[in-house]
């Protein structure tokens, strides 16, 4: 029985030590400066994605508590803005539905930066400031499908339109004239997998989540429409803004100063520099 | 006629000391030099290679992960620039063409050479290492510089090239994972174990005609709080608690903590009643044997069925762990990063999903047939072994 005992205990420690080796490394940048929290997905490439050490590009920031770092247009935003208010920046990865909760509930993070659109029914519920990107939302379908080829979102009756739950994609889905609108899903790479295998024709993203899907998965391909014969979107839905608690408006206001100063050339280079990095 | 020789040495010493110092007094050359040196440095410091994507610079950090085809500028401010690339995996265009490359809002046109990605390197090489030299020639000088970087696999378009890439590529977020689920689920297990001593217990004893009415009281209050937590925790799934743990509560302030107290609480539940169903299984006739040899009714609980029933109920706590190994995906719901959110993070990378999934199925599979195959040989062992029960005498 005691062999038993000591066992367990070696494989306890054992997975402890795998688990947590390298972990330290996060905290020993903990000055007098004060920490600013962001929390995003870090599975939403190119704004932000997930890579190990090994693969991280200079500028990369650790996740919190993993050995792994966080990188894309989302935290090249967030480390300028650290930078610009003289705070360590700390990165947690939050899943998607958890990302409010997080902020307002258990005020675990400080600030989301996660490609999250300011629409009206959020901010009832968190302060959202100016928009840090503004994109064209487009149509990604298989390069073969009888759908490639269209111009305009008229031209998509009797599609099977999937979309992500809870986002904008989803309520866009109406607007295909004709199309199907299929249950959605919960994240991007399971529809990406789901138009791959044919179980639907197409989904709406934003471009450059597109172009990133699209760098890696050679059979498929978007359609980017032209004036006109586009989605019909509010600003409120074609911006990515960062969310922040209701009250802090001392943070607001700074942040909102800071993205004044970032011009929308600047914000294009940012996301090119996103889309190169994203292995 | 000496002094004249002595004067003559004199002068042509000075005047060769002067030469050997001075070699070429011609201060425009030297002039020249210096410029043409400096064109040259500022040339080979801020020449610039644009990346066949929006023409962006490629800076160090990227010629060390290379993947697409660049340009590479044949002339910088008057300084012409020749290339030489070796590498089987990069060619150089002869013919120069032109690019235009954005700058703020105009755009300017730049003379370049193209250089093709021929071929990638497999994931099994890795990345391969080249070499551009540019020499740099500006009026009479030259000077070659070596340019470094590697160019790195990119993940295959069929499955079993994607899974090989995902797997030696992302191997180590694979090994992580794994790591913290098997603490998570070893953890849990153990101090669900602890938890679930005391629930089964409560849930065991029932109140006897000698109670007093304050143990009467008690017991039936033990009784009926380990029943409701018991129901509670085995009704509702464990993705549920966790996110209400955490998402309600932000118990601990730490994810990972909040997921062992709530893998702890949930496993707690169901041992407890693998325990319970254990104890119902001894022989009413230890009991009423013990009670019987003047054992007392807690100490023939304690030292003769408790230790019968834990022993008889170990392939079942065994199989909770195992169990466990494969519940804890779940907790990835509150962000842990377990094995299946390391591999939710490793699909969005390149949104392949199916290289991903089956890679960590075979994971799971490893894990649990391992864990169960070891558990089954402690099983046969104990087995093997005579009954504990002397030692708590």
């Amino acid at each position: 029985m005691k062999r038993f005992i000591l066992s367990f205990t070696i494989l306890i420690f054992g997975s402890l030590f795998i688990a947590c080796n390298g972990n330290t490394t996060t905290q020993e940048t903990t000055e007098q400066r004060e920490t600013l929290v962001v929390g995003m997905e870090a599975a939403y490439a190119p704004f932000n994605w997930t890579i190990d050490a090994s693969g991280a590009y200079e500028g990369a920031v650790p996740i919190d508590g993993t050995n792994n770092y966080a990188d894309g247009y989302d935290v090249m935003i967030a480390k300028l803005i650290a930078e610009e208010l003289n705070m360590n920046l700390v990165i947690k990865a939050v899943e998607w539905e958890g990302l409010i909760p997080s902020l307002v509930t258990s005020e675990e993070i400080d600030l989301i930066i996660a490609g999250m659109s300011p629409t009206a029914e959020r901010a009832l519920t968190v302060a959202f400031t100016n928009e840090y990107y503004q994109s064209t939302h487009v149509v990604v379908l298989r390069t073969d499908s009888v759908y490639n080829g269209s111009t305009s979102i008229l031209d998509f009756s009797g599609a099977d339109v999937v979309a992500q739950l809870g986002t904008i994609y989803d309520d866009l889905v109406v607007q295909l004239t004709g199309a199907n609108h299929e249950n959605p899903l919960g994240d991007v790479p399971t529809i990406i997998t789901a138009i791959k295998e044919g179980t639907y024709d197409l989904t709406i993203l934003e471009l450059p989540v597109a172009q990133a899907v699209v760098e890696s998965n050679p059979e498929l391909t978007f359609i980017e429409f032209t004036e006109g014969n586009g989605f019909d979107i509010s600003y409120e839905d074609s911006a990515v803004a960062i969310a922040l608690r209701q009250g802090e408006t001392d943070l607001l206001n700074s942040i909102n100063a800071i993205l004044a100063n970032l011009t929308i050339e600047e914000r294009e280079a940012l996301m090119a520099e996103a889309i190169t990095r994203q292995p | 006629m000496r002094k004249v020789f002595k004067k003559v040495i004199l002068f042509t010493l000075v005047f060769g000391i002067i030469i050997v110092i001075f070699p070429k007094t011609n201060a425009e050359y030297i002039n020249n030099a210096t410029t043409e040196n400096e064109t040259l440095n500022d040339a080979i410091e801020n020449v610039k290679f644009y990346s066949s994507f929006n023409y962006q610079t490629l800076t160090q950090d990227k010629l060390n992960k290379l993947t697409a085809d660049f340009y590479l500028p044949v002339e910088y401010f008057g300084v012409s620039i020749s290339y030489v690339i070796d590498s089987e995996y990069l060619a150089l265009s002869q013919e120069t063409e032109i690019i235009n490359l954005r700058q703020g809002t105009s755009t300017i046109e730049k003379e370049v050479l193209k250089v093709t990605v021929l071929n990638l390197p497999n994931i099994i090489k890795g990345e391969q290492e080249f070499v551009i030299q540019a020499t740099f020639n500006y009026l009479e000088k030259s000077f070659t510089y070596n340019y470094q970087g590697f160019i790195t696999p990119v993940i295959p378009d069929d499955f079993l090239g994607g899974a090989l890439y995902t797997l030696v590529r992302y191997g180590k977020m694979f090994l992580e994972g794994a790591g913290l689920t098997l603490l998570i689920s070893l953890i849990g297990t153990v101090l669900g174990f602890i938890l679930a001593l005391f629930l089964a217990t409560a849930k065991i004893i029932a109140p006897t005609p000698q109670d007093k009415a304050l143990g009467r009281f008690l017991k039936i209050f033990f009784n009926k709080l380990s029943s409701t937590y018991i129901t509670i925790f085995r009704g509702t799934p464990m993705i549920v608690q966790a996110s209400f743990f955490w998402y309600g509560f932000g118990l601990f302030g730490n994810a990972l903590l909040c997921g062992l107290f709530v893998v702890s609480l949930n496993t707690a539940a169901y041992i407890a009643e693998i325990i319970r169903g254990s104890v119902n299984t001894i022989d009413k006739g230890q009991t009423e044997g013990s009670l019987a040899l003047g054992l007392s009714y807690s100490q023939t609980f304690i030292f003769v069925i408790f230790p019968q029933a834990i022993k008889n109920s170990m392939p079942a706590i065994g199989n909770e762990f195992v169990i466990n190994i494969k519940d804890t995906a779940v907790l990835s719901v509150i962000g842990i990063f377990e094995l299946f959110n390391q591999t939710k993070k490793i699909t969005s990378l390149h949104y392949r999903q199916l290289e991903a999934y089956a890679i960590v199925a075979l994971i799971y599979l490893i894990l649990t047939y391992s864990i169960t195959s070891i558990l089954k040989l402690i099983e046969k062992r104990m087995g093997m072994k005579p009954l504990e029960l002397t030692s708590s005498n």
